[in-house]
């Protein structure tokens, strides 16, 4: 044998395996930021002729729209309308790239109730996700839907859903005589449902959620002079923990719930204060010949956030809810206030303000760098949704100021349309305790 | 009539026939009883020549001479016979001698002749072995050229099937410089092909899971398999997602190909970063 034919034996057996024995391994080392397709269809309604009280797909639908995470199917697009899944027609939901569609049933119960039943089904796999069947009085039931929002949301993305959440907002309508009506309302986070809570011809401000959802503190002008309320939602039972000389506004409360931080100018310039709810003691945090006001806490109860404009400029500081040093948070930009927390403590949202215009940005604690969700030239009182992908706030639109949601990432930004008048300061409630 | 006349007829010949045979016969006999015919021609012309009394005197003559002579000749005679009874004596034991002589050569010759014999038997027996060794010789001539013509035809073989090696390798080699080209355009289409309908948006960082994927010819995917879990639901899921919505990837139609490039069934680990 040859040298040269011995080489290319040696060469064939040197690179046979590499086709032959190991297998092909291709490393998928990154992807795209894409929505994720979803199709609802309509839910099928049986039990008495008339309509169903709820739109169950269009419910669902605008819920995951809204959130910026999917795609959801145009209704006339649908390839088939199947109720069961063995009526699925996986080949041709694929041929549409469609990954997962929601079926589902709404029955009356002869009681006056309703059962709702429905599937979250993968198409690439032909298998059930999730399968659930509820149990709705008619007052539920459109909770029930954005309680499935819920369960799809988190199945799909990995994290917990905020649509059976809760908002609280302010409205002020122009009375035929002249004067305003205020009103404090509280609405489904797609702003349906809404309760009126208080009224008040004088100025309604600054709506903040208890902890566990069941209480609301704002600022009320009732006095003429401002004063805080902490109103039960389910009693409408309240209380005013702080009507003290001048300012009195900005209410938060503690993750704990124990505590609110306030604003105060009882000892001249507004300061922040703390106070503990059980004893109504104060706790006074700044001392800083400047405005120091908004505070906000951070997750995990140890920091609160807050506007100052001590370095000439309102910019946003930070310090230990046990005092001592503040720290400057933003250095961009001649205008930066209202600071919020993400529900993960990884960034803050809030107002900034730069040309005459006001927008709603979020500052990455990582990188300090403000990232612009919105291009309006008004907007403000941004406010996290509780799994943090979301933030609600005020614009100003044709009616003047109203409502708008913004994904966390930017990507999707919706008007909810509500009332007629003026919509100021909302405010993202907590998460619903588990339902049983 | 007519064969009494040939009857007649043929009686005549046989007869005729007869008296010709016995014509031959005694003819025959004439010559026989005669003595020798050319001796009594000439003793005839000598008898012409001599006439009867001299004959009658010689013979007187003779008779004289006769007596005396035949002393002599008795004498003569028995010294003669004296002589040859010696002559025969000595004649006897030289016989004897002779005989004992011709004996020993008879013997001698015998002796010889076995000998001859012996040695032509030996001969032979040479003779034979020498053919025997040469016709084995020459069967191992043969067999060795046979063996050697084998030796010839399997070392043609084997260069030619060396040759044959070379020549596929050589095509393997350049086959396989081709395959790793075609090979690394294939893996880097599929690469881009998956990773276009890889959602990541919103995974939790650090996750990695190994899928397998089988296809067929064209690239459809006919399984997808989790070979390794990343432990959380929703990244494997958008990993199988990714590769079932890029199905059919982009691989070859043909079969031969697609079976040499392996790509039957490949991995693929998930890893965003």
């Amino acid at each position: 044998m040859t040298m040269r034919s011995l080489l290319i034996l040696l060469l064939a057996l040197y690179i046979g395996p590499l086709f032959a024995a190991d297998e092909l391994e291709i490393i998928i080392d990154r992807g795209v930021e894409n929505t994720l397709p979803i199709a609802i269809v309509p839910f099928n309604w049986s039990g008495a002729p008339e309509m169903p009280p709820v739109e169950f797909a269009l419910t669902i639908g605008n819920d995951l729209q809204r959130s910026g995470r999917f795609a959801v199917m145009e209704e006339a697009d649908l390839p088939q309308r199947p109720v069961q899944f063995q009526e699925v027609n996986f080949r041709d939901w694929r041929l549409l790239g469609m990954e997962n569609i929601v079926l589902g049933a709404l029955k009356a119960l002869p009681d006056g109730t309703f059962e709702v039943e429905f599937r979250l089904i993968d198409v690439y796999r032909g298998a059930q996700i999730a399968g659930f069947r509820i149990p709705a009085t008619a007052k539920q039931i459109r909770r029930t839907a954005h309680r499935i929002s819920d369960i799809i949301f988190e199945r799909l993305t990995g994290i917990r859903g905020a649509f059976d959440t809760r908002i609280a907002y302010v409205t002020v309508r122009n009375n035929d005589d002249g004067s305003k009506r205020y009103q404090m309302q509280i609405a489904d986070a797609d702003g349906f449902n809404s309760q009126v809570l208080m009224e008040s011809s004088e100025p309604l401000m600054s709506p903040a959620w208890s902890p566990d959802g069941r209480q609301l503190a704002y600022v009320s002008f009732e006095s003429r002079n401002s004063s805080i309320f902490i109103q039960d939602i389910i009693t409408g039972e309240r209380t005013r923990v702080a009507g003290f000389s001048g300012i009195n506004s900005a209410p938060a409360w503690s993750p704990d719930g124990t505590r609110l931080a306030m604003t105060l100018s009882r000892e001249g310039d507004p300061e922040i204060y703390i106070m503990h709810l059980a004893t109504r003691n104060l706790e006074r945090l700044t001392h800083d010949r400047g405005i120091d006001t908004e505070p906000a806490w951070s997750p995990d109860g140890q920091k609160i956030a807050f506007t100052s404009d001590r370095g000439g400029n309102p910019q946003i500081y930070e310090m230990s809810t046990n005092g001592g040093r503040t720290e400057r948070l933003t250095f961009v930009g001649v205008y930066n206030a209202r600071p919020r927390y993400s529900p993960d403590g990884n960034s803050m949202s809030l107002v900034h303000g730069q040309d005459n215009t006001y927008r709603i940005g979020i500052l990455d604690f990582r990188t300090s760098d403000i990232t612009l969700l919105t291009g309006a030239r008004l907007d403000e009182s941004p406010s996290f949704a509780p799994n943090g992908s979301m933030i609600m706030y005020a614009t100003t639109g044709r009616q003047g100021s109203e409502l708008a949601a913004v994904s966390a990432d930017g990507s999707v930004h919706q008007r909810l349309a509500l009332q007629v008048g003026e919509v100021r300061e909302p405010a993202w409630g907590p998460f619903p305790p588990e339902m049983p | 009539m007519l064969t009494s006349l040939t009857l007649q007829s043929s009686l005549r010949s046989v007869l005729i026939h007869i008296a010709a045979v016995l014509l031959l016969v005694l003819s025959f006999d004439f010559p026989s009883r005669k003595t020798p015919q050319q001796m009594p021609q000439m003793n005839i012309v000598e008898a012409v020549a001599v006439d009867s009394a001299q004959v009658e005197k010689e013979l007187q003559r003779l008779q004289e001479l006769d007596t005396a002579k035949a002393q002599e000749e008795l004498a003569k005679q028995q010294k003669l016979e004296q002589q040859v009874r010696e002559l025969e004596k000595k004649s006897t034991q030289a016989e004897t001698k002779r005989k004992e002589e011709e004996k020993r050569l008879v013997d001698l010759e015998k002796k010889k002749l076995q000998e001859q014999k012996a040695r032509e038997t030996e001969q032979k027996k040479l003779a034979d072995l020498k053919k025997q060794q040469e016709e084995l010789e020459r069967k191992r001539k043969q067999d060795e050229d046979q063996a050697r013509k084998a030796e010839a035809e399997k070392q043609r073989k084997e260069e030619e099937e060396a040759a044959r090696q070379i020549q596929l390798a050589e095509q393997q080699a350049e086959q396989q410089g081709q395959d790793q080209a075609l090979l690394q355009g294939i893996t880097a289409n599929i690469y881009r092909s998956v990773v276009s309908n890889y959602n990541v948006s919103g995974l939790a960082p650090g996750l990695e899971c190994v899928l397998i994927v089988r296809t067929v010819p064209g690239g459809e995917v006919v399984s997808v398999s989790i070979s390794q879990s990343s432990g959380n639901e929703i990244f494997d899921r958008r990993a199988i997602n990714a590769v079932q919505k890029a199905s059919p990837l982009p691989l070859p139609e043909d079969p031969a190909t697609f079976e040499r490039l392996g790509l039957r069934q490949f991995r693929l680990p998930f890893r965003p970063q």
